[in-house]
């Protein structure tokens, strides 16, 4: 009688190789975060020719500014003229401020939220995007109300960063599709298979210009951008303030 | 009579070879993968609070253009630009993004939507504001400045 010896086979189990596969698909669908582009939308204004209509800014809604580079990330604003009679006509013009001055945010905000826009013009671009949003044509609805009553939506009011700095100070309008308003707020038209479908920022008609010095570097940009978003301000023009005595 | 016992058919499949393949796709990969070079694209980015930035939708059509100076913090320095793998002078660009616009409308029938500008914080402002005037030139309007959250609050 021949006693048989086990034989070792020459192959290695692989049964938990699909365990593995989706542990590892597992772990990566879970911890894997795409990178979203974020930053500071920004509208140029349409080109000069013969159809566009030149737009005068009223005295009373500009405030013109000149930046210039104080050293690395430091940036100083020289108002060169504001609204009569506004917080920043007496005390500040004519002298050089850092672009972080709280006296000098605060005259911003002030200047922004005394000519915050009526809750009807929010709505009429409102009644645009949702226009554009639904893909008919314009004139569609002939008004918010009853493109809310004719698509079945919701009007929805979302407080912006204005509301939470001013707090009551904020200057609030009550309006008969949204209720309260406050200058800042976020006007949105939801629907409930889609959620948010059209929104439109209730903003300030004060213009400012910005004048950079041709040296002052792109950050300044930013920070006088972000300075003026924070403050209510989304109406801007840049440019650049030309040296005198021409060569630069 | 005695019948032949029919041969059986196993009905595993042979996973003995997996193994083999999956070296030799990993082998193949280590020795062909090659890492895209981005020195030139090494930028630093501004900083705005995260309340005032905005995320642009993944149905906008976009194109991003990375500029920076060829020696950053010079204000003498030239002014490079990068769209997709080419490099160009940043006065070129209004030009190229309008040659795209095209392309895209010509051959997807989709407009461009957004101009991502990654720029240095170091560029100067006048060839940013140079820039803006050739982009309104071709009548591209649409145009975001990319940003990192500051980290502080108000």
């Amino acid at each position: 009688m021949r006693n048989e010896r086990p034989r070792a086979t020459g192959e290695f189990s692989d049964s938990s190789m699909s365990d593995i596969a989706f542990l590892l698909l597992i772990f990566f669908l879970v911890t894997t975060t795409f990178d979203v582009q974020k930053g500071i939308s920004y509208q140029l204004p349409k080109k000069p020719d013969e159809q566009t209509e030149e737009v005068v800014i009223d005295e009373t809604n500009r405030l013109v500014m000149t930046i210039k580079q104080w050293g690395l990330g430091s940036y100083v604003a020289l108002i060169d003229q504001a609204p009569p009679d506004g917080p920043l006509q007496r005390a500040r013009a004519g002298e050089d401020v850092a672009l972080d001055d709280p006296i000098l945010q605060a005259g911003i905000m002030t200047l922004a939220s005394q000519r915050a826009e009526t809750v009807e013009a929010t709505s009429s671009r409102l009644l645009n995007n949702l226009e554009v949003a639904k893909g008919v044509r314009s004139g569609t609805y002939s008004n918010l109300s009853s493109a809310i009553q004719a698509e079945n939506l919701t009007a929805i009011v979302r407080s912006g960063l204005i509301r939470e700095v001013m707090g009551g100070d904020a200057p609030t309008v009550i309006d008969p599709n949204f209720g309260e308003v406050a200058f800042g707020d976020t006007l949105v038209l939801a629907d409930a298979r889609q959620g948010d479908i059209a929104s439109a920022v209730r903003e300030s008609e004060l213009v400012v210009i910005l004048k950079f010095f041709p040296d002052c570097d792109y950050d300044g940009m930013i920070s006088a951008l972000d300075v003026l978003r924070r403050n209510g301000v989304s109406r801007t023009g840049i440019t650049i303030q030309e040296r005198l005595g021409g060569v630069q | 009579m005695k019948f032949k016992r029919r041969m059986k058919v196993g009905s595993a499949i042979g996973s003995s070879t997996m193994s083999d393949i999956v070296f030799l796709l990993l082998v193949f990969f280590m020795a062909t993968t090659i890492f895209k070079d981005d020195t030139g694209l090494r930028i630093r980015f501004p900083q705005a609070h995260p309340q005032v930035m905005s995320e642009l939708g993944k149905e906008n059509l976009i194109v991003a253009v990375w500029i920076k100076q060829m020696n950053p913090g010079d204000s003498q320095s030239e002014v490079i630009a990068r769209i997709g793998d080419y490099d160009l002078p940043v006065d070129q660009v209004a030009v190229q993004l309008k040659g795209l616009a095209d392309k895209f409308w010509r051959e997807q029938n989709k407009h461009l939507d957004v101009i991502v500008l990654n720029a240095d914080t170091r560029v100067p402002m006048s060839a940013m504001v140079g820039l803006f005037a050739d982009l309104r030139y071709e009548e591209l309007y649409s145009i975001q400045f990319n940003a990192q959250e500051l980290s502080t609050g108000i």
